[in-house]
C-alpha cells in the first residue's frame, strides 16, 4: 500500500461534497468512497468526519434522510443540495487555480527566476 | 436558504434535543457496526475489531459535543452550563442569596417606582403631534396679578404673532350627555375651530370643527372622545352624522377623536368637545367678557423667551383698549408662556428630581452592599475557584462564571424589584395622584422596563465585576497550598470592604438627614395655628346639571332647601353655605379695591382680596374667632341692612389703623352699601406656609342677583360646610342619601372632609416626606446589615487570632472593644462623609422646607446620633460573638 497522505487543512468539506455529489451516501459510505477514489492514499480521521457532515448540513449544503443500508440497517443518507452543488463547483474551480499557481511556482527552475 | 437550514438544525438541537441526540447515536452505532464488520472481513478478531472501530471514532459523548459545537452551539451550551452551575451555587447558599436578592430588590424597586412616576410625568407621552411645541399662556396685569385675557386679545395674537404658528381658545365646561335614557356628566370644553389643528391630532372618524360652527346658533355639533364614543354610544361605527343629546339639546356628531386623545389631559372625566360660539360680547374687551383659556403652537425654532416677549409687546398695545384709565391698570398686559407639558407637573418637578436623587443614592448603597457580600463570598469560595482553575478552567472562563452568577442575581433582584415597585405605587397611589395628576393607572411602560433591565445589568456590573475579577485573579497554587487560611492579598481586600461600608453609611446618612429635615417641615406645618377648626367638618360641593336650571337661581331653587334639610339631620351640629373653602386648591375668587385715603391726592391704595359669600353659621362650623365686632347672624336677612365682614389683613389696608367696624362700608350696587360690622382674626386661608391674605365676606342670604358681588360668588361656586357630631367621613353616606332625596339631580355631588383638604394642601411635602422615610429607612437597614455582615465576616476570619489573644490572657471586654473600635472608625468615617454630602445636597431641598433651614445643625446631630447608636447595636452582636470564641477550639482548628 502506498504511503498515506495527511489531509490538507480545510479540504475535508470539499471531499465530502464531491463524494455525495456522485449519489446519496451514509457517513461510513462517505469515508469508504473518499478512500476508494483516492486509492487509499488519503488518511481521514474518522473522528472529524461526522462534525464535518453536521457542519455542512447546518450550512444547508447537504441534506440528510433516514434510509436502509445494503445490509438492511437503519442509516442516515446524505445528499447534495443545490447550494452544495454550487459550492462544490466554486471550490473545485478555486482549488484548480490554486494548484496551478502553487504548482507553477514550485516547478520554476532557478535559471528562469 | 442557508439561514433556513441553520434555523432548522438549531431548532432540532435545542427543542428536540433528545431526539436529535439519539439520531446522532444511531448514526454512529451504524458506523461502528459497519466498520467492525469490514475489519472482521479483513481478518481481525471480533473483539479487537470492535475496539479499534470505537477507538478510531472517539467516544460517543465527545462526538455528541462535537456535533453541537459544529453547528455553533458551544457558546449557548457554555452559558447554559454556567447558569445551571450558578443556580446550584446560589441554592447551596440560601442566606447569601436571599440577602442579596432583598438588597437588590430594594435598590432596584425604589428606582423602578420613581422611573414609573417620572415616565408618567416629566417624560409623559402626550397624544399630540410634537407636544413640546404646544404652549399655554397666563396673563397678568401691571402689578403681576393674574388677569384673564379675552377672546379678542387671542384673535390679535393669532393675527400678529410671528413666533406662534397658531392660537386656539377653549372654555372649560361640563355638560350632560343622554346615554341609555340617563344623563351622564362629561367634561365638555368649548373650543375654537382650529383647536384640533393646533394640537395636531386628526379625528379618527369624521372631522374637527369648521369656522362657521363658531357662529352663534350654528354650533350644535360635537366631537366625541374615543371613551365617550365607546362608553356612551356603544362604539357605533356610523355615529358621524347622527344626533346625541347634550344638555337636553340635540347635537350632530361630526367627529370622533382617536383613543387616548384628551384635552385637558389631566382631566379624568369622559370628554366631548363643543364649538365655542362667539357671541358679540366675546369681541369686547371688558371684565364681563367670558374668560377664555388659550393654547398655541410655537413656530419651529422659536423659543419661549421670544414668544413671551412678542406676546407681551402685543398685549401692551391692547391693554389700553380695556375701558377707562383706572381699569387699564387691571387689564392683562404681561404674558407668560409655559410648555403645556410643564404645566402638568407644575411645582412637583423639584420634588421629583430630589426623589430621583434619593433613589439613586439608595441604589448605590444597595450595590456597595451586594459588592461586599460578593467579595466575602468570593473569599470563602477561593478554594473552589482555585480547584476549577487547576482543572483547566481559564481565567476568562472563571470570570464569566462569576459574572453569570451576579447577572442571575441582578435579574432576579430586578424582578423582585419590579413587584416591589408595583406595590410601592399602589400604596402611594392616592398621594401621587393628588399631587401629580397621573394617568389612570401606572402600568410599567416599555421605557420603564428597559430602564429596569439596564439597571439590573448595571447593578451586576457595579456590584459583581470587581469581586469577580479579584476572585478569578487569585494566584492558584498559593490558595491551594494555604487552604482556608487568609492569603496575602486579603488585607487590601478588607480595606476595600471597609471603604464600601463607610460609603454605605455616609450615603444613608445623606438620606436620613434629608428625611429628618422634611419630617421637621411636616411637623412645623402641622403646628402652624390655622386659626380655624378642621375636625368634624365636611365640605360638600352640590353638583346639578346646570342646563335643567337655566334661568333659575340655584341658590333659591337648590342650595337653600338643601341647607334647610341638612340642618335637620341627626348628627349635624350646624351647616352653612360658603363660596370659598380655606386651603382648598379648588375654586377661588379675588376682588380688587381701590381705596383713596381721605383728601390726600395720592394714587389710591390697591387691595387684592379674597371674596367670599358665607352664611351666618360659617363661624360656628369653622370656629374662627372675631377680632372686633361680630360675624353675620340670623338678623342679617334679605330685608335688613347689608353687612360685610373683613379680616385684619384687609382692615389694615382699608383704613389706617384698621378701625373699620361700623365706620366703613363697601358698595354692593347702586344705592346699596354693605356696612362692615366685624373684623375676623387672620387665619390661613391661602396656604399653611403663606401668611393670610386680605379677605372680605358678604352675607349669603343678603346678596341679590343684581349685586355686583353676586356673580363671582353665589353664581359660580357654592359649597356646604357641615359640622358633624361624629366622624365626618362616616357621615358621607347618610348625607348623600338625604341629598338625593332633596333632588335626584344632586347625585353627582362631591364630598371632602376638611382634614383631607388640609392634608392635600401640604401634599407635596407629605408625599416627599413619606417616600423619603421609606427610602432612608431601607437605606439605613441596608447599611447596618452591611456593617453587621462585614464585622461578622472579619470576626470569623480572625477566629484563630482571637483565640490566641484569649489564650494569652486577653479579657472578653477588651475583645469586644477591639471589634467595636473597628466599627467606630467605620461609623465615624461614614458620618463625616455623610454630613459633608448632606450639607452639599441640602440646597436641593430648600424649596420644600418650612420652619427649618437646610443646614439645620440640630437635625444633623440628632440623625447622626441615631445612625451611630444603631450602628453600635449592629456591631455589638459580632463583637459578642468574638468575645465568646473558645480559645481551645479556635486553636485546634489550625
Amino acid at each position: 500500500m502506498a504511503e498515506q497522505l495527511e489531509l490538507l487543512q480545510g479540504t475535508l468539506d470539499m471531499l465530502i461534497l464531491k463524494a455525495v455529489s456522485l449519489g446519496p451516501l451514509h457517513g461510513y459510505g462517505v469515508l469508504l468512497r473518499i478512500q476508494q477514489i483516492s486509492g487509499n492514499r488519503l488518511e481521514i480521521q474518522q473522528g472529524s468526519l461526522y462534525p464535518a457532515l453536521y457542519r455542512l448540513e447546518h450550512q444547508g449544503l447537504i441534506q440528510s434522510e433516514w434510509g436502509e443500508s445494503e445490509n438492511n440497517r437503519k442509516a442516515k443518507y446524505y445528499r447534495l443540495t443545490a447550494a452544495g452543488r454550487k459550492r462544490l463547483q466554486a471550490e473545485t474551480a478555486n482549488w484548480n487555480r490554486m494548484a496551478e499557481v502553487i504548482g507553477s511556482i514550485l516547478s520554476r527552475k532557478p535559471e528562469e527566476a | 436558504m442557508s439561514a433556513l437550514s441553520r434555523m432548522r438544525s438549531w431548532w432540532r438541537a435545542l427543542v428536540h434535543r433528545q431526539q436529535a441526540e439519539s439520531d446522532v447515536e444511531t448514526e454512529l452505532r451504524f458506523h461502528i457496526e459497519s466498520y467492525t464488520a469490514d475489519l472482521m472481513r479483513s481478518g481481525v478478531a471480533p473483539d479487537e475489531a470492535l475496539r479499534r472501530a470505537k477507538a478510531e471514532l472517539g467516544s460517543t459523548a465527545a462526538q455528541r459535543d462535537e456535533w453541537r459545537a459544529s453547528i455553533g452551539l458551544r457558546a449557548w451550551d457554555d452559558l447554559r452550563a454556567d447558569v445551571r452551575y450558578a443556580f446550584r451555587q446560589l441554592r447551596s447558599a440560601p442566606g447569601f442569596t436571599v440577602t442579596v436578592l432583598t438588597v437588590l430588590a430594594l435598590g432596584i424597586g425604589a428606582n423602578a417606582a420613581m422611573f414609573s412616576v417620572i415616565d408618567a410625568t416629566l417624560l409623559r407621552w402626550l397624544p399630540y403631534s410634537r407636544p413640546s411645541e404646544i404652549l399655554t399662556f397666563t396673563t397678568v396685569d401691571a402689578k403681576g396679578t393674574p388677569s384673564f385675557a379675552t377672546y379678542a386679545d387671542f384673535e390679535e395674537w393669532q393675527r400678529q404673532s410671528r413666533t406662534l404658528s397658531s392660537v386656539a381658545c377653549y372654555l372649560p365646561n361640563s355638560a350632560y350627555v343622554k346615554a341609555s335614557g340617563d344623563d351622564q356628566m362629561v367634561s365638555a370644553p368649548a373650543v375654537t375651530a382650529n383647536f384640533f389643528t393646533v394640537l395636531g391630532t386628526a379625528p379618527a372618524l369624521g372631522r374637527g370643527f369648521i369656522a362657521d360652527e363658531q357662529i352663534p346658533g350654528k354650533g350644535k355639533v360635537v366631537v366625541l372622545s374615543d371613551r365617550a364614543w365607546q362608553t356612551l354610544l356603544r362604539a357605533d361605527p356610523d355615529i358621524v352624522g347622527k344626533q346625541v343629546t347634550v344638555n337636553n339639546v340635540p347635537y350632530t356628531v361630526v367627529g370622533v377623536m382617536p383613543p387616548r386623545f384628551a384635552f385637558p389631559i389631566d382631566d379624568p372625566t369622559t370628554q366631548i368637545w363643543l364649538p365655542l360660539e362667539t357671541t358679540p360680547n366675546y369681541h369686547q374687551r371688558n371684565f364681563s367678557t367670558p374668560p377664555c383659556e388659550s393654547i398655541g403652537r410655537m413656530q419651529k425654532g422659536a423659543n419661549l423667551a421670544a414668544v413671551q416677549a412678542e406676546l407681551t409687546a402685543i398685549q401692551l398695545r391692547l391693554a389700553p383698549l380695556y375701558g377707562n384709565e383706572k381699569l387699564s391698570d387691571l387689564a392683562p398686559s404681561g404674558v407668560e408662556a409655559t410648555r403645556y407639558r410643564d404645566t402638568l407637573v407644575k411645582n412637583a418637578r423639584p420634588a421629583l428630581r430630589a426623589l430621583l436623587l434619593a433613589v439613586a443614592i439608595m441604589w448605590l448603597i444597595a450595590c456597595a452592599n451586594v459588592a461586599n457580600l460578593m467579595l466575602a463570598r468570593g473569599m470563602a469560595r477561593q478554594r473552589e475557584i482555585a480547584v476549577r482553575g487547576a482543572l483547566g478552567a481559564s481565567r476568562w472562563r472563571l470570570l464569566r462564571q462569576l459574572i453569570t452568577e451576579s447577572l442571575l442575581l441582578s435579574f432576579a433582584g430586578g424582578l423582585a424589584g419590579l413587584a416591589l415597585a408595583q406595590l410601592l405605587l399602589k400604596v402611594f397611589d392616592k398621594a401621587l395622584n393628588s399631587q401629580l395628576h397621573l394617568p389612570e393607572h401606572l402600568a410599567p411602560s416599555s421605557t420603564v422596563l428597559a430602564a429596569l433591565l439596564i439597571l439590573s445589568v448595571l447593578s451586576a456590573m457595579v456590584s459583581g465585576l470587581l469581586p469577580a475579577w479579584l476572585a478569578a485573579r487569585a494566584p492558584l497554587e498559593h490558595t491551594m497550598r494555604q487552604g482556608q487560611q487568609q492569603s496575602g492579598g486579603s488585607r487590601k481586600r478588607h480595606q476595600l470592604q471597609q471603604a464600601m461600608v463607610v460609603a454605605e453609611i455616609g450615603l444613608s446618612l445623606v438620606l436620613l438627614i434629608a428625611c429628618g429635615l422634611l419630617l421637621r417641615t411636616v411637623f412645623a406645618l402641622r403646628r402652624v395655628p390655622l386659626g380655624f377648626r378642621t375636625d368634624h367638618v365636611l365640605m360638600v360641593q352640590p353638583k346639578v346639571p346646570r342646563y335643567k336650571y337655566r334661568g333659575m337661581d340655584l341658590n333659591r331653587a337648590v342650595y337653600q332647601p338643601l341647607l334647610e334639610r341638612v340642618r335637620q339631620m341627626n348628627g349635624v351640629r350646624s351647616a352653612s353655605l360658603t363660596t370659598v373653602v380655606p386651603l382648598s386648591k379648588g375654586f377661588d375668587s379675588m376682588v380688587t379695591f381701590f381705596v383713596s385715603q381721605g383728601e390726600k391726592s395720592g394714587p389710591p391704595t390697591r387691595i387684592d382680596a379674597k371674596l367670599r359669600a358665607a352664611g351666618p353659621e360659617l363661624q360656628e362650623v369653622l370656629g374662627f374667632r372675631m377680632y372686633q365686632g361680630r360675624f353675620f347672624n340670623g338678623q342679617d336677612t334679605a330685608e335688613s341692612q347689608p353687612v360685610a365682614v373683613v379680616n385684619r389683613a384687609f382692615a389694615r389696608l382699608y383704613v389706617p389703623g384698621g378701625d373699620v367696624v361700623e365706620k366703613s362700608s363697601v358698595r354692593l350696587s347702586k344705592n346699596r352699601q354693605a356696612k362692615i360690622v366685624g373684623v375676623m382674626d387672620d387665619f390661613h386661608q391661602a396656604a399653611i406656609n403663606e401668611s393670610p391674605v386680605p379677605e372680605i365676606d358678604f352675607c349669603a342670604p343678603q346678596l341679590k342677583e343684581t349685586d355686583g358681588f353676586y356673580q363671582p360668588t353665589m353664581q359660580v361656586h357654592v359649597e356646604l360646610a357641615v359640622r358633624t357630631v361624629e366622624d365626618p367621613a362616616k357621615f358621607i353616606p347618610d348625607l348623600r342619601s338625604v341629598m338625593t332625596e332633596v333632588s335626584p339631580d344632586l347625585k353627582g355631588s362631591v364630598f371632602t372632609t376638611m382634614d383631607q383638604v388640609v392634608e392635600d394642601s401640604m401634599g407635596s411635602q407629605l408625599l416627599a416626606a413619606h417616600l423619603l422615610e421609606l427610602f432612608a429607612g431601607s437605606a439605613l437597614l441596608v447599611a447596618l446589615a452591611g456593617l453587621y455582615g462585614l464585622l461578622s465576616y472579619l470576626v470569623a476570619q480572625r477566629r484563630q487570632e482571637l483565640g490566641v489573644r484569649m489564650a494569652l490572657g486577653a479579657q472578653r471586654g477588651s475583645i469586644i472593644q477591639l471589634v467595636l473600635r473597628q466599627a467606630g472608625f467605620m461609623l465615624l468615617g461614614g458620618a463625616a462623609i455623610g454630613s459633608v454630602l448632606a450639607y452639599l445636597s441640602s440646597r436641593m431641598l430648600a424649596g420644600f422646607l418650612f420652619g427649618v433651614k437646610p443646614s439645620d445643625l440640630w437635625t444633623m446631630m440628632v440623625v447622626s446620633l441615631v445612625l451611630l447608636i444603631s450602628g453600635f447595636i449592629a456591631a455589638y452582636l459580632p463583637a459578642r460573638r468574638a468575645a465568646h470564641v473558645d480559645p481551645l477550639e479556635a486553636l485546634r482548628g489550625e
